[in-house]
């Protein structure tokens, strides 16, 4: 079943086209991942879908309603959640507090066991009530993906959830991640470390100057010669 | 469960609040009353300033717009429409709650020092506005505001239950659900939307309550003078705040009752021509070293040392 579609957006900043006619779609309780040099859109892409930024063309849709107008907060509120490549904690708030803030504005009662559990998992339960500007960044990263899941939204998305984690710690994201998705869930992710990306996504999109150049399997994607041009900046792999 | 430092810290302010409210009538100081009740206007001001700025993080520096805003309106509804003082004290604040969250919600849009100066801005503007409109007094005011109550005991004793009243709406409004949001919206504004916070929603909200506030304390003011005027304007009246919540704690429930009652103490035991004269430079002296020295302000450092944190 389609959660969300994306239809030929653009956006450009001055000269530089950062989206450039991009389309997918994604269904419900799927794990889609989102790669590709630095600089390829995919963040802008995200802000899009978000709504932090408008597109200069192109159609959103989620569970069938258009949302390319709508606010950034209601489209949180439609269930379409995420979080940011350079962390954004609420610093003045205690970890628990970053939890409860989504839970302000929705009609969903903070369980305050459900969160010692979710910080547990995330062993971030020893920070619990201490103000987030004293996390470490890979805390504060993981205290992101809490603040999303918390929420309980339809699409989580994720941006470079894994960035500057431990390997213990991506793996303690990702077991929680993928927790979610056996509840149904459905996660888009951004990830540059992309031998953990690979085990956890179910289809994968490459995007390259703004452009989507492969579209399909995980298995797939270093067979793509656009993709080893993309990343190599040639079409032979040494 | 109340931790035992709360209970201990709860009973020593409802003593002290309870002192407050007896011992200077009991001994019968009529100028110290009268300095008293000013303080906890002022004081009542800083709450207001505080919930703006200091939780919300909206630098307000026309919070004397809403002051002498709620003064004028009061006075208007007492003298031309005949409404009882107490019933016009909160009438008017709701007056200038809406021309101000009117005025403001443009600006509501704007971040940091873009909103900070288009709050200078409105003091300024409201100042060449009403002195300009005879039917608002022009330069010299109104004048024979009736008197809130008969007596200065009375009037203190308001005062002191409107500031006390003003710190619990501080209090209750930070330990609800608002509070979490004006504190997301303080620390990132962007997280917050994306969080599902209808960021202008919540920030008019802030306003309106933040206004409020200062329109009682400007009513209250306004009848404790007898008159109200285009100088409650001025930008001492809108450092003011500021400078008591710096100095008390920005962002803590007690901090500007702290520094108002500080700084009024200040202000009139210091009472030398001079000094007065010279007091714009010595507040900005006093901010100052409130920034090199106090960042957090009394309450703020003192509650570092006896709980060890910085949760509010």
């Amino acid at each position: 079943m389609e959660i969300l579609r994306v239809e030929q957006l653009i956006k450009r900043f001055g000269g530089i086209v950062a989206v450039d006619n991009v389309s997918f779609t994604l269904q419900k309780n799927e794990i889609l991942g989102i790669i590709g040099p630095n600089g390829a859109g995919k963040t802008t892409l995200f802000s899009l879908i978000s709504g932090t930024e408008k597109p200069d063309s192109g159609k959103i849709y989620l569970n069938g309603e258009d949302i390319t107008n709508t606010k950034p907060y209601h489209r949180a509120l439609k269930g379409l959640v995420r979080t940011f490549q350079i962390v954004r904690p609420f610093k003045s708030l205690t970890v628990e507090q970053n939890l409860h803030a989504p839970l302000t504005v929705r009609k969903i009662h903070f369980n305050q066991e459900e969160a010692i559990q979710l910080l547990k998992k995330l062993g971030l339960i020893q920070k619990r009530n201490i103000p987030a500007a004293y996390l470490t960044h890979g805390e504060m990263k993981k205290l992101e993906v809490a603040r999303g899941l918390i929420a309980k939204p339809r699409i989580l998305m994720l941006d470079e959830p894994f960035g500057g984690l431990t390997v213990a710690e991506i793996g303690e994201v990702t077991s929680v991640l993928r927790e979610y998705y056996e509840e149904g869930g459905t996660l888009v992710i951004i990830e540059h470390r992309l031998r953990e990306l690979m085990k956890l996504i179910q289809r994968a999109l490459v995007m390259d100057q703004g452009k989507l150049i492969f579209e399909g399997a995980p298995a797939d994607v270093a067979k793509s010669e656009a993709v080893i041009k993309a990343y190599l900046g040639t079409d032979t792999v040494i | 469960m109340m931790k035992r430092l709360d209970k201990i810290f709860v009973v020593t302010l409802l003593a002290v609040l309870a002192a407050m409210a007896v011992l200077p009538i009991a001994l019968n100081l009529r100028f110290i009353i009268f300095i008293l009740t000013l303080t906890n206007i002022f004081a009542m001001l800083a709450v207001s300033w505080n919930l703006l700025s200091g939780y919300m993080g909206l630098l307000s520096l026309g919070h004397s717009f809403f002051f002498a805003g709620g003064g004028y309106a009061a006075a208007i509804l007492s003298i031309s429409y005949g409404v009882p003082p107490v019933a016009a004290v909160f009438l008017g604040a709701l007056v200038i709650t809406g021309l101000g969250s009117l005025i403001g919600l443009p600006s509501l849009k704007l971040r940091g020092h873009f909103f900070a100066l288009v709050t200078l801005i409105i003091p300024i503007i409201a100042y060449q506005v009403t002195n300009a409109i005879p039917q608002l007094g022009g330069h010299d005011g109104i004048f024979g505001i009736p008197s809130l109550f008969q007596s200065a005991e009375a009037f203190y004793l308001a005062s002191l239950a409107a500031m006390a009243g003003s710190v619990m709406v501080s209090y209750l409004v930070m330990r609800s659900r608002l509070g979490i949001i004006f504190t997301c919206i303080k620390d990132d504004e962007i997280a917050a939307k994306a969080a599902g916070i209808d960021v202008p929603r919540y920030k008019l909200l802030g306003l309106a309550i933040s206004i409020f506030i200062a329109g009682v304390a400007g009513a209250f003011y306004a009848y404790l003078n007898g008159v109200i005027s285009p100088a409650t304007y001025e930008l001492e009246k809108a450092s003011l705040p500021l400078l008591m919540t710096l100095l008390g704690g920005r962002a803590t429930i007690l901090g500007p009752v702290v520094g108002a009652y500080i700084i009024e103490i200040l202000i009139e035991t210091l009472k030398i021509e001079v000094l007065v004269r010279a007091r714009l430079l010595i507040y900005s002296a006093l901010a100052l070293l409130i920034f090199m020295i106090f960042p957090s302000g009394i309450v703020g450092f003192l509650r570092r040392k006896v709980y060890g944190d910085t949760a509010g």
